[in-house]
């Protein structure tokens, strides 16, 4: 994968990462009703718009089975963003498999 | 006599109703199995149709034209409206870190459709990620059966 595709690829996983933040916005809070909910959820369908249209583009090149599961640097990426925009408690026991995940997906990608 | 005994009958039905729990179909952790079976399908469904379409799009547009692809992106929708259902009730990393499950359902799906292959390493990563999800699952399965 040279650098180029590698630069999509993160493109791809931050849209949704940003995308996924905001659909939580729009589901996680009882007071976030009507047009309030239906402007996160919008702004979440933009960023997963956004990722899926990067992630289009790369399928043509790669073996899907290949390229999925480098996807997965997502998981701590996803993590951070969880912690710092929603304040969601990141405990030892959801770290741990978080990072299992992580490496099980690199296992996978590294074939 | 009769109505003496019924009334903590009742009284212990009625209080059974209110602890009752949701239908199987409104439990979340059901819409994030849903979604990540629709996800994985789509997935799938892109690579056919993205296969079966002529490149040189540098995003994929000329795709759209695929009946596979098409029918991904209803996948995708049905997968959507399921995960923002889950997300209603789970926060997002442990609702997103269970829908690692595609990283097993994919590779799996992709050699068994596809014919693409499976190294032994792969095979070993697939594992990895089950205990991951595993090791996330458990706590919030217990908690469910205390419910």
């Amino acid at each position: 994968m040279t650098l180029f595709f590698f630069c999509l690829l993160l493109i791809s996983n931050s849209s949704a990462i940003a995308g996924q933040v905001c659909f939580k916005r729009a589901m996680g809070h009882a007071d976030v009703v009507g047009w309030h909910r239906a402007g996160w959820i919008g702004a979440g369908l933009v960023g997963g718009a956004i990722g899926f249209f990067f992630w289009l583009a790369l399928l043509p090149h790669f073996p899907l089975s290949k390229i999925f599961p480098i996807e997965a640097i997502d998981r701590p990426m996803m993590a951070v963003a969880a912690s710092v925009f929603l304040r969601e408690k990141l405990t030892p026991q959801l770290l741990v498999g978080i990072a299992v995940i992580t490496v099980g997906a690199v296992l996978v990608s590294a074939t | 006599m009769a109505s003496l005994t019924s009334e903590p009958d009742s009284a212990a039905l009625n209080s059974e109703q209110i602890v009752r729990k949701p239908a199987w179909y409104l439990n979340p952790y059901v819409h994030i199995g849903l979604n990540v079976i629709l996800c994985s399908v789509a997935q799938i469904l892109f690579k056919v149709g993205s296969d079966h379409t002529p490149g040189g799009s540098l995003l994929g547009v000329s795709s759209f034209g695929s009946v596979a692809v098409c029918l991904g992106i209803a996948c995708m929708i049905a997968g959507l409206i399921a995960w923002l259902q889950a997300l209603r009730f789970v926060p997002l990393i442990i609702a997103f870190s269970l829908a690692a499950a595609q990283q097993v359902f994919i590779p799996l799906g992709c050699w068994f459709f596809l014919g693409e292959q499976i190294s032994l390493i792969r095979w070993t990563g697939i594992l990895v990620v089950t205990l991951g999800i595993v090791i996330i699952a458990r706590p919030l399965a217990r908690l469910e059966e205390r419910l």
